[in-house]
């Protein structure tokens, strides 16, 4: 009965140990689960090293914003984090937080900028109009004793969307200019001007959140001059500021 | 008993003072507080000086002006201004036309994009370390050259050492111009090397 007795008050008391220690862990795992590490790093992008870790909860001052990374200090030392990675608990106010979302959304204005396989420069700007994006281009080629320019205004439109990429069009009206020597709007070589009709297809591959790079499949059909029509392949830079 | 009507008579005053006292509306303005302010950074500019290189010419200084819109966390989009001497001697053919005239200047204004390949940290003192990144540029523009004029192209390697306020840079670029003045005397084509120090916006 002594023997018995005494397992007895050993196995209540494995028991009592066994529930204080799981009590415990119960109580303690949803802080540890909240306490994160951040890795800061040197530089505004994830290729630059990590230079010190910070615990989530630790309160982080805000400094500088570039692109989608925050420069943040914790009073001693100071790092670089995604915006997205910047926890609840870092101590940023709620207008700090309005004003970084705010901040990383793309704007209504694009600008871009490429080539096209007639050696030609292209630069162009939009801004969104309903459901189409109002678009000025301008293109122009200079060899030096035969320069030729282009200028139109029309309509972009989105067509469709594949995952990321995207199928966009283009008609526009504008005007071509040739200078003396150049046979592109005129087979003379005059210096001339023809109104001109342009459609255009882009497909379109993201290369960041506001960058996209596209490859352009474009037609213009001169209404003057000598009415000549070009056809052009062209690789173009899409900046959304 | 006419002290207690006389302070019973009082307490409305008292509490209409109280009232006019408590309304004090606060203007609510949308944004951030000067304290919770965080300056953003979009870009950087810069000015720097290049040496050039030229097919049958001789090397010459040419003035940069730069600048840089950070277009993603890799990606930039660039605009160059260049301010170079072209030739010192007029060029003649075999009849004695001359070719091109001395003392004649190239302008070039180029924009493009730039994509950081690399990107680390760099110390000296092992204390202090700065940011550094290596991009290649693709530059595409018109140079001005004298009387003529033609595209430009160039390709670009930089290396860009990142301060807080301040970045330093070191740039080699081959370029070509499709002035077919130039091209015909062969000095349309050449490479340049160049030091950059600049600031953000």
């Amino acid at each position: 009965m002594l023997v018995q007795g005494n397992l007895w008050c050993l196995l209540t008391r494995r028991v009592r140990q066994m529930l204080y220690i799981t009590t415990f862990c119960l109580i303690c795992a949803p802080s540890w689960a909240q306490q994160e590490q951040l890795y800061l790093r040197k530089g505004p992008g994830s290729a630059f090293p990590v230079i010190f870790e910070v615990s989530s909860t630790e309160q982080l001052q805000p400094l500088r914003l570039q692109g989608e990374w925050l420069l943040l200090s914790n009073g001693r030392r100071q790092g670089w984090l995604p915006v997205a990675q910047v926890p609840e608990s870092s101590g940023l106010s709620r207008a700090q937080r309005w004003y970084l979302k705010d901040a990383l959304r793309p704007g209504n204005w694009q600008v871009q900028g490429g080539w096209n396989s007639e050696t030609a420069l292209q630069l162009g700007v939009s801004y969104p109009l309903d459901e189409y994006r109002l678009a000025a281009r301008f293109t122009r080629a200079n060899a030096g004793e035969q320069a030729w320019q282009s200028a139109e205004l029309g309509l972009e439109q989105v067509f469709s969307r594949y995952a990321a990429w995207s199928l966009q069009g283009f008609a526009g009206l504008g005007l071509g200019i040739n200078e003396q020597g150049s046979r592109h709007w005129d087979e003379n070589g005059r210096e001339t001007s023809t109104a001109l009709f342009t459609v255009s297809g882009d497909v379109v591959w993201p290369l960041e959140k506001r960058l996209d790079l596209r490859l352009r499949l474009q037609a213009s059909q001169a209404l003057g001059a000598d009415q000549s029509a070009h056809t052009a392949v062209a690789l173009i830079w899409n900046l959304s500021l | 008993m006419k002290y207690l009507i006389l302070c019973l008579l009082a307490v409305p005053l008292l509490v209409n003072a109280e009232t006019t006292d408590i309304y004090q509306p606060r203007i609510k303005v949308a944004g951030l507080e000067k304290s919770e302010n965080i300056s953003r950074r979009y870009g950087s500019w810069g000015v720097g000086v290049a040496q050039q290189a030229q097919d049958n010419l001789s090397s010459r200084t040419a003035l940069n002006f730069t600048g840089r819109w950070f277009a993603g966390e890799r990606w930039y989009l660039l605009g160059s201004v260049q301010l170079a001497p072209f030739n010192q001697s007029e060029i003649r053919n075999s009849s004695g036309q001359v070719l091109l005239e001395s003392g004649e200047q190239a302008n070039v204004l180029a924009g493009g994009a730039g994509y950081a390949f690399l990107q680390g940290a760099a110390s000296l003192s092992g204390r202090t370390s700065y940011p550094w990144q290596v991009a290649v540029e693709g530059l595409m523009g018109e140079q001005y050259t004298g009387d003529s004029s033609g595209r430009y192209t160039g390709l670009a390697f930089s290396w860009q050492l990142l301060g807080d306020d301040y970045w330093l840079a070191t740039e080699w670029r081959v370029y070509q111009s499709d002035d077919s003045r130039l091209d015909k005397l062969n000095v349309n084509k050449g490479m340049q090397w160049g030091i950059s120090f600049g600031s953000y916006f």
